[in-house]
C-alpha cells in the first residue's frame, strides 16, 4: 500500500500541472504581501476607520500574523481550485490517457488503488496548505514582522504575539481537514468520468454554488448550513475567538471526517464497478 | 417695594458673581497644579471594557512631555481613550470660561464650567475638586464625540499624579463588512443597530514615577 502510493506520489511531482499551485501561491502571496507593504496602511484604515474615530490605536496593526491571518482565508474558494487541478485529475486523467487499464493489470484491489490516489492526492493538499502557511507566515515575518494579531470578527479580538502560534498551527490543520474534503470530493468525481476536466470543473462549481447559497441564502438556510461542507472552509476561523466554542469545532470536525469517508466510500463503490473496457 | 427688590436681586447677583469668581479660582489652581508637572515617565497597565472589543490587560510605559505630549510604548497593540483628559482639560482651562460651583458631594466642590468660544469642541464640563485641589471625578460633553467621564484616584504620588484613572465614554457599536473580515458567518446572524451608543470604560494605572 505504502508502495503504491508512493508511486501515486511520483505521478503527481511529476506531473507539471501539480507546480501550478504553488507557483499560483507563491505569486498570489507575494503580490498580496507587496501590496500590504505599500498600500496596506491605507487598507487598514479604512476596515478600522470607525475604530479610529474612538481610540488612539497604539501598536502596528500591519505584521505576518495578520497577513497569515488574511491570507487563510484564500482556503475558501482559491486553494480549492488549486486542489482539484490535481486531485480531479488522479483517476478521470489515467482514463483519458488509457493508462488506468494497465493500473487496474497490476495485483493491487481496486480499492487499494483507489485509496493510495486518495492518500498521495491528501499528501499534495497537506504540502500545498503547508507551502501557503510557510509562504504567509515567513515572507510576511520578513516585510512587516511580528505583533499582536488584531481579529476583526465579531466585534475586535487581540491576540498577543506569544499566544498566536497554537493557534495558527490548529487553524491550519482545520483548513487543510477541509481541503482534505476538497479532494476527496474531486477524487469521487473523477471516479465518475473519463475526462480530467469534469471533476475540476465540476468541484469548482459546486464549491461556488454552495458558497454563493451559504452566503446570500444565510438566514433561509441558516439550518441547514452547519452541514453544508463549505460552511466549514472559514472555521479555522473560531481557533482566534477570544473564548474558542470548542464543541462547534468537534460538530466541524465530525461533519467535514463524515463527508471525507462518504464521499471516499462512494468514490471507492464507483471505482469498482467502473466500466474500463469501452 | 420696587427698592427692595432690586436690592435683593443685586445681593442675589453679587452672591453669584462671588461664588462664581471663586470657582473660577479654583479651576484655575488646578490648572497651575496640572501645568506644573514636569516631565516624566511611568509605567502603566491598561484595562478595557467595550462590549465589542477584546483584550487582555496590557503594560506599557507612558512619558508625559505637556498635557499635549503624551507617549505611549505599549507591549503590543492597545486601545486608549482618544482625548487625553489633560490635554482636553487644558484646552478648556486655557480658553474664556465661566465657572459655577454647584455645592458639595462627597467633600468634593462641584464647579461646572462652560466655555465663552461658541466653536470651542467642549460644550460644557463639570469637575469634583477634593480639598486638595485635585480634580476627583470630571465629565466632558463635547460637540461631536459624545460625553466622557473620568474617575482619578490619587496614591500620594509626587506633584500630585493620579495613581489611577477610569474612563466612561460613549462608543457607538461596530460592524466591519464580511467581506473585509471573512467572517462570511455573519450573513446568517442578526445586524446589530449601529446607531445604538453604549458606554466603555478604560482603565489605566500609573506607577513606578520618574520625573526628568
Amino acid at each position: 500500500m505504502i508502495q503504491l502510493t508512493l508511486i501515486e506520489l511520483f505521478k503527481i511531482i511529476k506531473r507539471p500541472r501539480t507546480y501550478i499551485g504553488f507557483l499560483a501561491i507563491f505569486l498570489t502571496v507575494g503580490a498580496m504581501q507587496l501590496a500590504m507593504f505599500y498600500e496596506g496602511e491605507e487598507l487598514i484604515s479604512i476596515a478600522i476607520q470607525n475604530l479610529e474615530n474612538d481610540f488612539r490605536l497604539e501598536g502596528k496593526i500591519i505584521n505576518t500574523n495578520l497577513m497569515t491571518y488574511i491570507l487563510l482565508n484564500s482556503l475558501i474558494i482559491h486553494i480549492p481550485i488549486l486542489i482539484c487541478l490535481v486531485t480531479g485529475d488522479a483517476i478521470a486523467g489515467e482514463a483519458s490517457s488509457g493508462t488506468l487499464r494497465l493500473i487496474l493489470q497490476r495485483p493491487y484491489t481496486r480499492n487499494q488503488i483507489y485509496l493510495a490516489k486518495a492518500l498521495s492526492g491528501y499528501l499534495y493538499t497537506i504540502s500545498l496548505v503547508f507551502f501557503l502557511a510557510l509562504m504567509t507566515y515567513v515572507l510576511g515575518y520578513f516585510l512587516f514582522g511580528s505583533g499582536d494579531l488584531i481579529v476583526l470578527r465579531r466585534g475586535v479580538t487581540v491576540i498577543s504575539s506569544n499566544d498566536v502560534g497554537w493557534r495558527f498551527f490548529f487553524a491550519f490543520c482545520s483548513g487543510t481537514l477541509s481541503m482534505i474534503v476538497v479532494a476527496s470530493l474531486s477524487m469521487m468525481i473523477s471516479s465518475f468520468v473519463n475526462n480530467a476536466i469534469g471533476p475540476i470543473v465540476g468541484t469548482i462549481s459546486i464549491i461556488i454554488g454552495l458558497n454563493i447559497i451559504f452566503t446570500l441564502g444565510a438566514p433561509l438556510f441558516k439550518d441547514v448550513i452547519p452541514y453544508i461542507f463549505t460552511s466549514h472552509f472559514i472555521k479555522w476561523q473560531y481557533f482566534f475567538d477570544f473564548e474558542i466554542e470548542t464543541e462547534k469545532l468537534k460538530l466541524s470536525f465530525l461533519v467535514q471526517l463524515g463527508y471525507i469517508i462518504v464521499f471516499n466510500a462512494i468514490g471507492m463503490y464507483n471505482f469498482n464497478r467502473k466500466d474500463i473496457l469501452s | 417695594m420696587k427698592s427692595y427688590i432690586i436690592i435683593l436681586f443685586s445681593i442675589f447677583s453679587l452672591g453669584i458673581y462671588a461664588q462664581s469668581d471663586e470657582a473660577k479660582s479654583k479651576i484655575l489652581l488646578v490648572k497651575e497644579k496640572l501645568e506644573n508637572v514636569p516631565p516624566y515617565s511611568c509605567d502603566i497597565k491598561v484595562k478595557i471594557d467595550v462590549s465589542f472589543i477584546n483584550i487582555k490587560e496590557r503594560t506599557g510605559k507612558m512619558v508625559f512631555k505637556n498635557p499635549e505630549e503624551i507617549d505611549y510604548k505599549i507591549k503590543g497593540f492597545a486601545f486608549l481613550p482618544k482625548n487625553e483628559m489633560g490635554a482636553t482639560t487644558t484646552d478648556l482651562f486655557n480658553s474664556e470660561f465661566i465657572a459655577i460651583s454647584l455645592g458639595y458631594e462627597d467633600e468634593n466642590e462641584i464647579i461646572k464650567v462652560i466655555p465663552m468660544d461658541i466653536n470651542s469642541e467642549i460644550v460644557t464640563g463639570q469637575f469634583w475638586i477634593n480639598s486638595k485641589n485635585l480634580i476627583s471625578e470630571m465629565i466632558l460633553i463635547t460637540k461631536d464625540k459624545g460625553s466622557y467621564s473620568a474617575k482619578l484616584d490619587y496614591g500620594g504620588e509626587k506633584f500630585d499624579l493620579p495613581s489611577n484613572i477610569k474612563i466612561t465614554f460613549d462608543v457607538k457599536n461596530q460592524k466591519m463588512p464580511a467581506l473585509l473580515t471573512g467572517d462570511l458567518e455573519s450573513y446568517s446572524e442578526e445586524i446589530p443597530d449601529l446607531n445604538k451608543v453604549s458606554k466603555g470604560n478604560i482603565s489605566i494605572n500609573y506607577f513606578n514615577h520618574q520625573f526628568d
